[in-house]
C-alpha cells in the first residue's frame, strides 16, 4: 500500500486544506474498491506493477487534484478570442512604436546600419512583456468580472468596414502597367523628364550599376507575377507563393542596396540637400525592406490558412 | 492533423459529456457511493472517468442537488450520495428537456438516415 499512500499524499498536497482530508478519504475508498475488484477478478493479490499501472490510468496527481479546483483555466473560451485580438493589436502597435522610435534615434545619430540596436530594451523583451501584460489583463477579466461587459456591450455599427476584398481587375491592370513602366524605365526604354526646379537634377549613384541585372530580373519577375494575378486570379496559392518570393527578393535587394547609404547624386544643389536626400532614402528603403518582409509574412500566413482550410474541407483550392 | 477516428472520438466524447450529469442524477435517485455509482453507470453503458466523477459529485452537492453522508460499509468508511429534494425537482425538469431534445433530434435524423 506504500504506492497508494504516496499517490494519495501527492494528490492531497495539491488540494485546498479545507477539503483535503475529505477528498483523499473518498479517493482512497474508490482506489481500494478498484483494487479489491481487480483482485477478485484475478483470484490473487495485485502485483506492484499492476497497481502502478492502475494509478497511472487513474491520472497524474496534479490532474486529479486539479479537477477539484474552482479555477480550471486562466482564460476561458469566452474571453480567449478577445485575448487573441487584443494580443495581436497590442503586438502590432508596440512593434510599430518601437521601430519608429528606433528609426528616429537612428536618424538623429545618422547611423542606420544597426538602427534596432539604438534602443536600450530589445524588441524581443518588449514583445514578451506585452504578451504577459495582455495575458494578465485577459485573465483578470476572466477571473474578476468585466466578462459580461466585454461580451454584451458592443454595437454592430461600430464594427470596422469590410476589408480584405480581392483586388479588382482594374487594380490588377494598374499594378501590371506600373510594373511594366518600372521595367521600361530601368531598362532605359522609358525616360522621364527632369521635374526638379532651378536646374537641379538627379543622377543615379554608382551603387545601382552593380545591381542593374538583379533588379532587371526582379522587374521582369514582378511583371510576370502581376500578369499571373491578372489572367489567373483563381490560382490563389500560386499567386501567394509568387508574391512571397517576389517580396523576399525585393527585401533582399533593397536590404543590400541600403548599405551603400548613397543612392542619387543631387547635381546643382547644396551638400546639405544631398545629405538630407540620402538620409530620407535610407529611411524609405529601410521601411521598404520592413514592408516587404511583413508583406511576405502576411502572404505566408494567408497561404497557411488556405492550405489548412483546403485540408479541412478535403478539397484543393 | 487529426484523423477520422480522432475526430469521431472527440465528437463522441463531446456528445456524451452533456448527458453524464443526467445519468449521474438519474442513478442517484437511489443511494450510491462513488465506486458503486461508477460501476452502475458502466453496467448501464455510461463510462465515466473517475477523475471527472468525484469533482462532479462535489459540484452537484455544492449546488444543493445532492446530499451526502459518510457511513461505514464493508469495514470501510464510504461517502454515500443521493438526490436532494431540489435535485429531484431539477432532474424531473432536465428529463423533460432531454426527451424534448431527443424528439427533435429524432425528427431531424429520421428524415436523414
Amino acid at each position: 500500500m506504500d504506492l497508494l499512500d504516496r499517490y494519495l499524499a501527492a494528490v492531497g498536497r495539491e488540494l485546498p486544506e479545507a477539503q483535503r482530508a475529505d477528498v483523499v478519504a473518498e479517493l482512497r475508498d474508490d482506489l481500494l474498491s478498484m483494487i479489491e475488484a481487480e483482485e477478485d477478478r484475478l483470484g490473487r493479490p495485485q502485483t506492484r506493477a499492476e497497481l502502478e499501472a492502475m494509478l497511472v490510468a487513474f491520472g497524474h496527481p496534479l490532474r486529479v487534484a486539479g479537477r477539484y479546483r474552482k479555477v480550471q483555466h486562466l482564460i476561458g473560451p469566452d474571453i480567449f478570442p478577445f485575448w487573441w485580438a487584443w494580443l495581436r493589436a497590442a503586438l502590432i502597435i508596440v512593434a510599430t512604436v518601437y521601430v519608429v522610435l528606433a528609426a528616429v534615434q537612428a536618424f538623429s545619430r545618422g547611423d542606420f546600419r544597426h538602427f534596432l540596436q539604438g534602443i536600450d530594451v530589445s524588441l524581443v523583451e518588449v514583445l514578451v512583456f506585452t504578451f504577459g501584460a495582455v495575458t494578465l489583463a485577459a485573465a483578470a477579466v476572466e477571473r474578476w468580472g468585466g466578462k459580461a461587459k466585454v461580451l454584451t456591450q458592443w454595437k454592430p455599427s461600430e464594427l470596422p468596414p469590410v476589408r480584405g476584398k480581392p483586388p479588382s481587375q482594374f487594380e490588377r491592370v494598374l499594378e501590371l502597367a506600373m510594373s511594366l513602366v518600372f521595367l521600361g524605365w530601368w531598362a532605359g526604354v522609358v525616360h522621364f523628364r527632369n521635374w526638379m526646379p532651378n536646374d537641379v537634377r538627379l543622377e543615379m549613384a554608382q551603387v545601382w550599376a552593380a545591381w542593374f541585372w538583379p533588379i532587371l530580373v526582379y522587374a521582369v519577375f514582378e511583371c510576370f507575377c502581376r500578369f499571373v494575378a491578372l489572367v489567373r486570379p483563381g490560382r490563389v496559392r500560386s499567386i501567394l507563393v509568387l508574391n512571397i518570393v517576389r517580396r523576399l527578393t525585393a527585401a533582399a535587394i533593397l536590404g543590400a542596396v541600403v548599405q551603400a547609404g548613397h543612392f542619387v547624386n543631387v547635381v546643382g544643389a547644396p551638400e546639405a540637400v544631398q545629405a538630407t536626400v540620402d538620409r530620407g532614402m535610407v529611411i524609405g528603403f529601410s521601411l521598404g525592406v520592413l514592408g516587404c518582409v511583413l508583406g511576405a509574412a502576411k502572404d505566408a500566413w494567408r497561404l497557411w490558412r488556405v492550405q489548412r482550410d483546403d485540408a479541412l474541407l478535403g478539397q484543393p483550392a | 492533423m487529426p484523423n477520422e477516428t480522432d475526430i469521431f472520438e472527440s465528437l463522441r466524447l463531446e456528445l456524451r459529456r452533456g448527458s453524464l450529469i443526467l445519468a449521474v442524477l438519474g442513478h442517484l435517485r437511489s443511494e450510491h457511493y462513488g465506486y458503486s455509482l461508477r460501476t452502475a453507470l458502466a453496467e448501464a453503458g455510461v463510462e465515466i472517468d473517475e477523475g471527472a466523477l468525484y469533482p462532479m459529485l462535489r459540484r452537484l452537492e455544492a449546488q444543493g442537488l445532492l446530499v451526502s453522508e459518510w457511513r461505514e460499509e464493508e469495514r470501510r468508511n464510504k461517502r454515500f450520495y443521493r438526490l436532494s429534494p431540489l435535485g429531484s425537482e431539477t432532474l424531473a425538469r432536465l428529463v423533460v428537456e432531454w426527451r424534448a431534445l431527443n424528439r427533435s433530434l429524432d425528427g431531424i435524423l429520421d428524415g436523414e438516415l
